[in-house]
C-alpha cells in the first residue's frame, strides 16, 4: 500500500494512496464467466424438462443433479463474484482507503473460485446434502466458512483504516450481509459427517426444514437481496452524479429490513406439519416486508429523478432501472404468495419458479450487468465497445424474462387448479399425474426459449465486455487523496444515528442483534418445545438397506422434483393418502420435503405400489406412467450396492439417540444385504429379466416402500 | 434441567414483545430522522457517495 503525505493549503496532511482495482477486476472477469457458466445450465435443465432425452441418459447430466449445480452457479458464482466485485470497489472508495490486505483479497478471490470448481465437480457426481441452495458436503462447507471470514477480516480491516468517518449507506447493507450470511450458513451447515463426502444434519425432520428455510430464505434476502440493495445505493447515484433521493429512508429502509427478513423463512413451509404458530409468524413478517421493500424500490426509482431522459441512451441506467422495478414486483409478489390462501395454491407449482426467477434475472442479474457496463470501462480505461449491443443485450434480457415469468404464472395456477379440482362426483378430474403435462409443456417450452434469450443476451453482453477490455488496458491502481479521519464527532451532534454511522463495531454489534433477534425467537422455541413435534409410537428408524436407499434418492437429487409432505387438504389426502404429521420426519436428515411438484408426492408411495411396478418405473418411467418426463435410472441397475460405509452411519443416527439395537448396529451390512435379497427375490418371482440383490435399486426400491407407512399405525399423543 | 426450562418457557411471547419493541423504536426512528432543521445535515451524508478521492488525472474510479 502507497501512502504519502502532502500537506493542504491549510496545512492539514492530506495523504495519497491507490485503491486496489486489480482485485475488482478479477472478480469483474470470474462473474462474466460464472454467469455465462450458470445461466447455460438453466437453459439445459429447462430443455430436459420438455424431453428427458436432453440429459443423454447420463445420471450426470439429469436434472436432479443439475438443478442445484445450476442454483448454486447463479446464486454464488455469479452474484457472489458481482457482489465482491461491487463491495470491493465501494468500499475503498466510501472509505477512501485500499482495501486491508492484498494477500487476503487473492486468497479470497482464489478460494471462492476453487469452491465453485468444487461444487462444480461434486454435485455433479452426486456429492449432495440436499438442503437448498446449501447442497455442498461438509468440506466444501468448511471451506466456504474460511473464504467469508478472510472476506469479512478484510472488509471490517478497510472500515477500521478508512479516512472517512461517516460509512455511507452502502457499507451498513454490506455489514449487514455479511455478518448474517456467516449466521445462517454456520448453522444451517451443522452436521455430523461419515465419511469425506457424506455427513447428516445434526437437526431431523421439521426441525430441519424449519432450519434450512430459516437459511434458504434468508440466502434470498442476504446473499440476494441486501448486498445488491448496497451496490444499488453506491452506483445508482454515481451512474448518475446525483446523490441517493432519500438519505432518511434509506435508515429507515435498511433497519426495517434486516430486522423483518429473518423471520420470513417459515413461509416456505405452510400448510406443512411445521407447527401452525410458525407458519403464521412467518406469514405475518412476510407481508409486513412489503413496506420496507418498496421503501427501498421507491428511494432507488426517485433517485433517478431529473436523469430519466438519459434512461433512453444509456445502458447502464436502462439496466438499473429495469433492476430496481423487477426488485419492486418480486417483493410485492413474495408477500402475496406468502398469504396462506395464497399459497395453498401457489406453492409447489411453478408459480415460485417464475418468482424467484424474476428476482434473479430480473433484480440481481440486471443490477449486475447495468454495474459491469458502468465498471469495466472505469476499471480498463476505455470506452464502451458498443452502445447498440448493449441495448440488444438489454432487450433480450427484458422479452427473455417476460417469456419466462409469465409462462411460470400460467403453469403454475394452471398446476395449482388442477391438482384441486373435483367433478361433479367429488372425484379428482385430473387423477393420474401425467394427466396434467400436456397443458404443461407448452409453457415449459416457452421457458426454455426465454431463458435461450436472456443467456443469448448475456453472450451479447459478455462480448461487448471482452471487446471493451480489449480495446482498454489494465491501468495502475486509481491513485486518490484524501485528509487522514478526523476525531470523533461529540455524541449529541446529528443524533444516536449519526453516532453509531462512524461507529463500526457498534454499528455490527447493533445490526447483529437486530438479525439474531428474529432466528433465535423462531428457532429455539421449536427446537425445545417437545409438543411441536408429538412422538407417534409406530414411527421406527430405517433399515440400514433403507438408509442407504434414501442416501440414493438424495444423491440422485429426487427432491428437487418430488415433495414428501401431504398438506391437510381434501385434494390432496385424496390423491396421495393421509397428511404428513411432524412425528413422521423424526428419522429424516436431511428432511426431504422439496419445493417443487414436478412429478407427484412420494410421502405416503410406501405399500402403493408391488415392488416389480418400482423397478420398471426406474428403468423406464414412461412403461408405468405414460408421457412421463422422469428421466431413466439405468445405471442404479449396474451399479453395484456399496455398503462400506452403513455402520457408520447408522451409529451416526445412533449418535442422534436414534433406537438402533446393538445387533444392528454390529450387523448393519450383513441386515441389509438380507431385505435386498428378500426384495430381489420378490422381482425375480415377479418377472424381473436381473438378479438386482446387490445394485443400488435394491435399496432405493427398500426406502420408496417404507416412506410413509409408519404413521398408518397409529399416533401417541 | 436445562431443557425443562426451555420447555417450559412461554417462548410464544417473545415475538409479540419483539414487535411492540420494533413498532416503538421504528416510529422512534421515523420522527427523528424527520425532525426540523435535519434535512442538510442528511443531504450532506448523501453526497459521500459522489466523492471517490481520486485525484486529478487519474479519476476513472
Amino acid at each position: 500500500m502507497t501512502v504519502e503525505a502532502a500537506p493542504l493549503a491549510d496545512g492539514v496532511g492530506v495523504e495519497r494512496f491507490r485503491y486496489d482495482d486489480a482485485i475488482v477486476r478479477k472478480f469483474v472477469a470470474a462473474t462474466m464467466f460464472w454467469g455465462v457458466v450458470g445461466m447455460l445450465l438453466g437453459v439445459i435443465i429447462a430443455f430436459e424438462l420438455v424431453s428427458e432425452k436432453v440429459g443423454l441418459g447420463l445420471p450426470q447430466l439429469a436434472f436432479g443433479r443439475l438443478r442445484p449445480l445450476h442454483t448454486n452457479a447463479v446464486i454464488f458464482a455469479f452474484v457472489g463474484n458481482a457482489i465482491f466485485a461491487g463491495s470491493y470497489y465501494a468500499t475503498q472508495r466510501l472509505c477512501k482507503a485500499r482495501l486491508y490486505s492484498d494477500k487476503l483479497s487473492a486468497i479470497h478471490f482464489w478460494g471462492w473460485q476453487l469452491i465453485i470448481v468444487a461444487a462444480a465437480i461434486t454435485l455433479p457426481l452426486g456429492y449432495t446434502t440436499s438442503k437448498e441452495y446449501a447442497e455442498l458436503e461438509w468440506p466444501i462447507d468448511v471451506a466456504i466458512a474460511v473464504v467469508w471470514v478472510i472476506y469479512a477480516v478484510n472488509f471490517f480491516g478497510t472500515l477500521a483504516r478508512r479516512r472517512e468517518r461517516h460509512l455511507y449507506v452502502a457499507l451498513w447493507f454490506f455489514i449487514g450481509s455479511i455478518v448474517t450470511v456467516a449466521l445462517l450458513h454456520i448453522v444451517n451447515s451443522l452436521a455430523l459427517p461419515v465419511s469425506m463426502f457424506k455427513s447428516y444434519s445434526v437437526f431431523a425432520g421439521i426441525q430441519d426444514g424449519l432450519v434450512q428455510w430459516w437459511y434458504g430464505h434468508n440466502a434470498v434476502a442476504f446473499f440476494l437481496t441486501t448486498p445488491f440493495l448496497g451496490l444499488m445505493y453506491y452506483f445508482v447515484p454515481k451512474a448518475i452524479e446525483r446523490p441517493v433521493y432519500s438519505y432518511r429512508l434509506s435508515i429507515i429502509h435498511f433497519w426495517s429490513l434486516i430486522f423483518l427478513y429473518i423471520w420470513a423463512g417459515p413461509h416456505h413451509l405452510l400448510y406443512t406439519a411445521l407447527p401452525n404458530w410458525a407458519q403464521t409468524l412467518g406469514m405475518v413478517f412476510s407481508i409486513m416486508l412489503l413496506a420496507p421493500s418498496w421503501g427501498g424500490m421507491i428511494n432507488g426509482l426517485l433517485t433517478m429523478r431529473g436523469a430519466w431522459d438519459r434512461v433512453r441512451t444509456d445502458p447502464v441506467l436502462k439496466f438499473f432501472v429495469a433492476a430496481i422495478t423487477f426488485y419492486g414486483m418480486a417483493t410485492f409478489e413474495g408477500p402475496m404468495l406468502s398469504i396462506k390462501s395464497v399459497n395453498a395454491l401457489s406453492h409447489y407449482t411453478n408459480w415460485t419458479v417464475g418468482h424467484v426467477h424474476s428476482g434473479a434475472l430480473g433484480w440481481n442479474g440486471f443490477l449486475t450487468f447495468g454495474m459491469l457496463y458502468w465498471l469495466v470501462p472505469r476499471l480498463w480505461k476505455a470506452e464502451l465497445y458498443s452502445t447498440k449491443l448493449a441495448t440488444a443485450h438489454f432487450w433480450l434480457g427484458v422479452t427473455g424474462i417476460g417469456m419466462y415469468a409469465i409462462s411460470m404464472w400460467i403453469s403454475g395456477v394452471s398446476e395449482g387448479l388442477m391438482w384441486r379440482e373435483f367433478d361433479a362426483d367429488g372425484r379428482l378430474v385430473y387423477r393420474a399425474w401425467t394427466d396434467m403435462l400436456p397443458a404443461l409443456v407448452p409453457t415449459y417450452w416457452v421457458r426454455a426459449i426465454g431463458g435461450t434469450m436472456y443467456l443469448i443476451g448475456t453472450l451479447i453482453g459478455v462480448y461487448t465486455l471482452v471487446k471493451t477490455i480489449r480495446s482498454g488496458h489494465a491501468a495502475a491502481d486509481t491513485e486518490a487523496q484524501a485528509a487522514p479521519m478526523p476525531p470523533e464527532a461529540p455524541r449529541t451532534k446529528g443524533g444516536w444515528h449519526h453516532f453509531i454511522e462512524g461507529r463500526p463495531l457498534r454499528f455490527t454489534v447493533y445490526s447483529t442483534i437486530a438479525v439474531a433477534i428474529g432466528g433465535a425467537f423462531e428457532i429455539i422455541p421449536s427446537l425445545a418445545i417437545e409438543s411441536n413435534v408429538p412422538t407417534i409410537a409406530a414411527v421406527k428408524p430405517y433399515t440400514p438397506l433403507e438408509l442407504e436407499g434414501r442416501d440414493l434418492y438424495v444423491r440422485e437429487g429426487c427432491y428437487t422434483c418430488h415433495s414428501q409432505m401431504v398438506r391437510p387438504f381434501r385434494s390432496e389426502t385424496e390423491r396421495y393418502g393421509d397428511y404428513s404429521k411432524a412425528g413422521e420426519f423424526v428419522y429424516d436428515r436431511p428432511f426431504q420435503f422439496g419445493s417443487r411438484r414436478i412429478g407427484p408426492d412420494l410421502h405416503r408411495v410406501g405399500g402403493k405400489y408391488p415392488n416389480m411396478w418400482h423397478y420398471n418405473h426406474m428403468l423406464d418411467p414412461r412403461s408405468t406412467s405414460e408421457g412421463s418426463m422422469m428421466p431413466r435410472y439405468e445405471h442404479l441397475f449396474d451399479d453395484e450396492l456399496d455398503l462400506s460405509l452403513t455402520s457408520a452411519k447408522v451409529k451416526a443416527f445412533k449418535t442422534f439417540h436414534a433406537p438402533y439395537t446393538d445387533e444392528e448396529m454390529a450387523r448393519a451390512p450383513e441386515l441389509a444385504r438380507a431385505q435386498a435379497a428378500t426384495i430381489a427375490d420378490d422381482l425375480l418371482k415377479n418377472g424381473a429379466p436381473k438378479d438386482v440383490r446387490d445394485k443400488e435399486i435394491v435399496a432405493l426400491i427398500a426406502y420408496l416402500q417404507r416412506l410413509g407407512t409408519d404413521a398408518t399405525q397409529g399416533a401417541k399423543p | 434441567m436445562m431443557s425443562q426450562v426451555l420447555s417450559q418457557t412461554q417462548w410464544l411471547v417473545f415475538p409479540l414483545v419483539t414487535v411492540v419493541m420494533f413498532t416503538l423504536l421504528f416510529t422512534s426512528t421515523l420522527v427523528w430522522i424527520f425532525r426540523r432543521g435535519a434535512r442538510e445535515e442528511y443531504r450532506r451524508r448523501s453526497l459521500s457517495a459522489l466523492d471517490d478521492g481520486a485525484v486529478q488525472g487519474d479519476r476513472h474510479g
